[in-house]
């Protein structure tokens, strides 16, 4: 039987794949200056951006691979909000990194790696698919998290990172095999067909839990978070940027793909406990976040609030909660990177500036940094007319229709929490006087760059909505 | 539904009765005449040296994962062998190239770890 | 006219902030560039806004279209689009003109300054958020421009930040201002609640079809005419809102020209008149005519004994506000946006001319040290000169016609009204004159050091005021020559209702009696200063008064300020705040104190804790599942 291949379908995978390779090779060689590798990460994660935005204008739609590989808007649009976000971490990477020339290859190797699994799960028809994407990405992160191995908090992180991650990665495994168990099949579609028939079977119920369970976890959902605020304290900035970033949208794509689409016909049986899971994240993620001196823990703990907006949108479980669930997840990748890089940005020579009391006095001696760190903090905490803003309207707008008032009213009052710490931090930066003198070092050019480029997209979706949200609207299934 | 499930929970439990009452019977029937050589790790075996816990080097993991790497690899070779007559005649070329395409990505892999120390026992 | 010509219009500036803002730190050591960017940023808004102008002037269709949707809802939808007529096209005309002028003459004024970049950026961006101000199609739109001109005044007021009576007076501003558009804020909502938008024509096509009298009835359109009125009153200084304006005379005096005087001030008035239809329906003008003349003829009086330049011109520009919103109030709404148009020429230049008198003066403000200026500074003198013979209505000159429009319509409304604006006049030109004869005439009173750097101000400074003072002088005869039936009537007809009250009497007559009123204001001021300083003592408890400002700012501080601090203090701060509020405060901090401790027991770090709190989780929910559904 002959075997064809789409090879249009596979290129923004394909361009990862070659420009992971290319990068392998170069590292090799000792003579060449490793200052090259990043920006042939960014020139190949571009390329495949500009490919992945192509497709997406065309409406590309097709599988491969026996069915076990979708290309649809859907897996493109993630695709873009994954290079997105690998484009901005390479950005703000390059400066953080080149002290120690040394371990440039690994490090962009794995974020390659780490893409390339991400974009495996968006486009997984197959939940092997999907498991084999997330095993590709965690592994690729649990070495990123401890990278700087003579720093122990680093060892720490990458160490409870994968310990963690291992075990709900058995979750996961062991909920595929339940509903391979109760369905016959792990084909996406074959399941949503399998279980048309009224009984549904406990098999099936525990598998999906566990389903829930796996990427609650791989997306720090309340109670499966508490390795979050740990892995972000410990692991570098950067990769704290790009756990937090990336991989959440990578966990949700697969997450509204195989709830959406194989197990729509459980919806009354999920959607209760997604609006359950849905409150208590955003509520644990802000309450404990307002407890926080430490910056990079604050922000892990936004960013577990975060999830539980995007679960807003999978819990109205309709198309415009799924389509706001991909726009707050592009906003949201873009500006906690900001935040991050922002965070990279305010260091001293002591070191980096990681407790909220650093930033006393920032917005006078260091204006431009204080406006990037105040558009983003406003940004996550949803004023207008910043991109969260519209983020968080959509997403509000999408449970009201489908009849969660309830959970819209928890959604608001936790945003009315959680600008309360970013505001803080605002608050700090502009009329506090700082403790002592601190000594700035220079701007890095390519974190600028990263900055404003986040800066400006923040600001353009805040004030140009339907750049991203009509796209956002067109790729649903 | 959840009724379905019953004999299995019955096995279960019987499984632990079983075992629990043969332990439990063991423990009050047998004689219990203890002395060192007796009370010693291995009865009849080496007699241990100092602690278990030993911490031994990370190479050790590290060739285990080499090893588990390409072991896979021919591990996949196997199923490929087996199906390759049925493709030989519309794509032979085509699945030939893709494996050695595998391999030679692998090939890579090994000449990155080897290059980058991986495999030098110092 | 193009959606593209309304986008380069408004994108100018933003980019001259930008650059202004963002690059600032490498225009430093050339601070000429960043001033001619700011200019020129201005030049382009002002060239499209010519544009614009001349084909509306040629007959084109008002432009009304929406650029992009921008949040959209069930049963509403936020656009970002743009609306030009015959009204937003004077006021681009306005906005832009002046501001051009005004960026150039900042040139030369600012120089030297420590934050002159910072100035234009500033300066930039508040064109950008006037001009967001006049060009949305809807109160939205307006709503953002409205608070993005308090902003930058605020930053402007506040300029030198390092002097407390800067701060404190942007803060005054701010505050008062933020009063005013609280009411504002309730009328949109007041709108959007009665027609579920906030677009113009929308607003207006529904106020005017009959069935909304039935639907809502005219007491919605009331409440909401008269809580936007309430953002007028702060935004356009009225009484009893007007305190901040004279104080906001601590900013740079181009923004005072700018801001405080030409564009700003007059949002309010812009806003009754692009309401036009919704007032007349309401009935609410006659409420909106008497605050102005009220305020008109009170900030008059005060001028009267006031030794501080640019205090003077502060206190008449409420004062010429007063006149605005008399004109808008009686329904005359396109003489209410002639003045205001001529205002923002002769008002605009009078401040100018000011701040050029300080330059030369090493920033002295006091008259009583001036005296004698004109053979210095003749440039000066001849501008600052047209200014004030415009706002005292010296026949043909730009005020004579504007101010006659508004006093004819007046006439028509209720003659009390045309009295107290007779007056008005009448002091206007006395307190003008005065401030002109006791600066520019007589003994030099001028400190020897000061006079010995005595010069005229750098071309930069007096080309602009030189320009100025032509339409100064003649723009009202040009947009008025025919009274009720000049250029502007016919050109802003289709943009107005009719008025109710139709103007009576004899137009050459009224004409003939505000210029004798004006002439006999110059006239008695002639003979009271013509070689008198003002003396530092008030004689008798009137001039006292009136030199105490009524003694308003005491008043207020008395009944609103004080009370509000004792009772925040004593009341809220002891009793409710230590009491009460921490009471809860704390209470709830011990909560969450407490679930943060228990949670935080959680938090251990240690992996075992993690995996074993999951999996507690994983099998109450599996419970769940199994047992409970």
């Amino acid at each position: 039987m002959p075997i064809e291949i789409n090879w249009q379908l596979l290129m923004p995978e394909l361009i990862i794949t070659l420009t992971l390779l290319i990068v392998l090779v170069f590292d090799l060689f000792d003579s060449i200056s490793k200052a090259i590798l990043g920006w042939m990460t960014i020139v190949g994660a571009g390329i495949a951006l500009w490919v992945s935005i192509q497709m997406h204008q065309a409406g590309t739609v097709g599988t491969q691979f026996n069915d076990m590989f979708k290309v649809d808007n859907f897996s493109l649009f993630f695709n873009i909000i994954f290079l997105v976000s690998t484009i901005l971490v390479a950005l703000i990477s390059m400066s953080y990194l080149s002290r120690d020339d040394r371990k440039q290859g690994p490090y962009y190797l794995l974020i390659l790696l780490a893409t390339l699994g991400m974009m495996l799960m968006a486009a997984g028809n197959e939940l092997i698919i999907v498991f084999l994407g997330l095993e590709l990405m965690s592994l690729s992160l649990y070495v990123l998290a401890g990278y700087f191995r003579d720093n122990p908090a680093s060892s720490e992180a990458g160490m409870k990172y994968l310990l963690l991650g291992a075990f709900a990665s058995a979750f996961f495994l062991y909920g595929i095999a339940l509903i391979y168990g109760g369905a016959g099949t792990t084909n996406v579609p074959a399941i949503a067909e399998a279980i048309t028939a009224p009984n549904k079977s406990p098999l099936l119920l525990a598998g999906m839990f566990l389903l829930i369970v796996g990427f609650g976890f791989k997306v720090a959902i309340v109670p499966f978070h508490q390795w979050a605020p740990d892995v972000y304290e410990g692991a570098p900035t950067t990769i704290a940027a790009f756990i937090s970033a990336g991989p959440k949208a990578a966990g949700f794509a697969a997450f509204l793909r195989i709830f959406m689409e194989a197990l729509p016909s459980l919806q009354v049986e999920w959607s209760s406990v997604v609006i359950v899971l849905a409150m208590l994240t955003m509520t644990v993620g802000n309450v404990i976040a307002i407890a926080q001196t430490s910056i990079k823990r604050m922000l892990a703990y936004s960013s577990i609030a975060h999830a539980g907006y995007v679960l807003i949108g999978l819990a109205a479980a309709n198309n415009d909660g799924i389509s706001s669930a991909m726009l707050y997840l592009l906003v949201y990748c873009v500006m906690n990177i900001g935040a991050f890089g922002a965070v990279i940005l305010a260091k001293t020579e002591d070191g980096e500036s990681l407790m909220i009391s650093d930033y006393a006095g920032l917005g006078l001696r260091k204006p431009l940094l204080a406006m990037f760190m105040t558009i983003m903090l406003l940004s996550l905490a949803g004023f207008p007319p910043t991109a969260g803003f519209v983020g968080k309207f959509y997403v509000f707008k999408s449970a009201v229709q489908a009849g969660h008032i309830w959970l819209v009213i928890v959604g608001a009052i936790n945003t009315a929490i959680s600008a309360f710490y970013y505001l803080r931090v605002v608050v700090t930066m502009y009329m506090r006087e700082p403790e002592e003198e601190l000594s700035f070092t220079a701007y890095p050019s390519t974190l600028v760059v990263g900055l404003v480029l986040a800066a400006i997209g923040v600001l353009l979706i805040g004030i140009l909505p339907s750049l991203m949200l009509t796209p956002a609207q067109n790729s649903v299934f | 539904m959840l009724i379905d499930y019953l004999p299995i929970l019955l096995l279960g439990l019987f499984a632990v009765l079983f075992a629990g009452i043969n332990l439990a019977l063991t423990h009050i029937l047998g004689p219990k005449r203890p002395n060192r050589v007796k009370l010693s790790v291995y009865e009849s075996g080496v007699r241990p040296v100092g602690d278990a816990r030993q911490r031994f080097t990370i190479r050790f993991d590290l060739v285990a994962m080499l090893f588990i790497i390409f072991d896979i690899e021919v591990v996949f070779l196997y199923p490929w062998a087996v199906v390759f007559k049925k493709f030989s005649e519309t794509s032979g070329l085509f699945i030939l190239i893709e494996m050695l395409v595998f391999i030679g990505i692998l090939l890579l892999g090994y000449i990155y770890a080897w290059k980058k120390g991986g495999l030098t026992w110092d | 006219m193009t959606i593209e010509l309304i986008v380069v219009l408004l994108a100018a500036p933003l980019v001259g902030f930008l650059i202004n803002g963002l690059l600032g730190k490498w225009l430093k050591g050339n601070e000429q560039l960043s001033g001619w960017i700011g200019s020129l940023a201005v030049l382009v808004s002002l060239v499209c806004s010519i544009i614009a102008f001349a084909s509306l002037h040629g007959g084109a269709a008002p432009f009304d279209e929406t650029l992009y949707e921008w949040i959209t809802g069930e049963s509403f939808a936020f656009n970002i689009g743009f609306r030009v007529d015959a009204l937003t096209s004077m006021m681009l005309l306005v906005i832009t003109g002046v501001g051009f002028l005004i960026h150039v003459y900042s040139i030369g004024y600012m120089h030297g300054d420590a934050g002159y970049t910072r100035y234009f950026a500033y300066l930039n961006l508040f064109v950008f958020a006037m001009l967001i101000l006049v060009l949305g199609n809807n109160y939205l739109m307006m709503f953002v421009g409205w608070e993005g001109v308090g902003l930058c005044s605020y930053l402007l007021i506040g300029f030198w930040y390092e002097r407390q009576t800067a701060t404190d007076a942007g803060k005054k501003a701010f505050i008062v201002n933020r009063i005013g558009d609280f009411g504002f804020l309730l009328g949109m909502f007041t709108l959007f609640a009665a027609f579920g938008t906030l677009d113009f024509t929308s607003i207006f096509d529904a106020a005017e079809a009959d069935n909304f009298q039935k639907v809502f009835g005219a007491s919605t359109l009331v409440i909401a005419t008269l809580l936007l009125f309430v953002g007028a009153i702060g935004k356009s200084a009225q009484i009893p809102l007007y305190v901040w304006l004279p104080d906001a005379m601590e900013g740079p005096t181009p923004v005072s020209a700018l801001i405080h005087a030409a564009t700003m001030v007059t949002a309010g008035v812009y806003m009754i008149a692009r309401s036009a239809v919704l007032y007349n329906i309401a009935h609410t003008g006659e409420v909106v005519a008497w605050i102005g003349v009220l305020t008109a003829f009170f900030a008059a009086t005060i001028a009267l004994t006031q030794n501080d330049i640019k205090r003077i011109l502060a206190y008449s520009t409420v004062s010429q506000l007063g006149y605005m919103f008399l004109g808008v109030g009686v329904g005359a709404y396109a003489s209410g946006i002639f003045h205001l148009v001529t205002h923002a020429f002769f008002k605009g230049l009078m401040f100018l001319t000011a701040g050029s008198v300080m330059h030369a003066m090493a920033n002295e403000l006091d008259m009583r040290k001036m005296g004698g200026l004109k053979a210095k500074m003749p440039i000066t003198h001849w501008t600052f000169l047209v200014g004030a013979l415009a706002i005292a209505g010296f026949p043909f000159l730009s005020g004579f016609w504007s101010k006659d429009e508004i006093l004819h319509s007046a006439w028509g409304s209720s003659p009390i009204i045309y009295v107290i604006g007779l007056v008005t006049a009448f002091l206007t030109a006395f307190y003008m004159f005065r401030l002109i004869f006791v600066t520019f005439y007589g003994e030099s009173r001028v400190e020897p050091e000061v006079a010995s750097h005595l010069h005229e101000s750098p071309s930069v400074m007096w080309v602009p005021l030189a320009i100025l003072a032509i339409p100064s002088a003649l723009i009202g005869l040009l947009l008025g020559w025919g009274g009720h039936d000049s250029w502007l009537h016919h050109f802003t007809k289709s943009v107005f209702p009719e008025a109710h009250h139709d103007a009576s009497g004899n137009m050459i007559l009224f004409m003939v009696i505000s210029s004798v009123v004006g002439l006999a204001g110059i006239a008695f001021a002639w003979s009271r200063y013509r070689d008198r300083t003002p003396s530092d003592e008030p004689t008798n408890a009137l001039h006292k008064l009136l030199a105490n400002k009524y003694y308003v700012d005491e008043v207020y501080n008395a009944l609103i300020v004080q009370p509000i601090k004792n009772g925040s203090h004593y009341l809220l701060w002891r009793i409710v705040d230590n009491g009460i509020i921490d009471g809860i405060v704390n209470g709830v901090g011990a909560i969450i104190r407490f679930i943060g401790g228990t949670l935080r027991r959680f938090q251990t770090g240690i992996v075992q804790a993690y995996i074993v709190s999951m999996v507690l989780g994983i099998v109450l929910f599996l419970a769940y599942y199994l047992f409970f559904t």
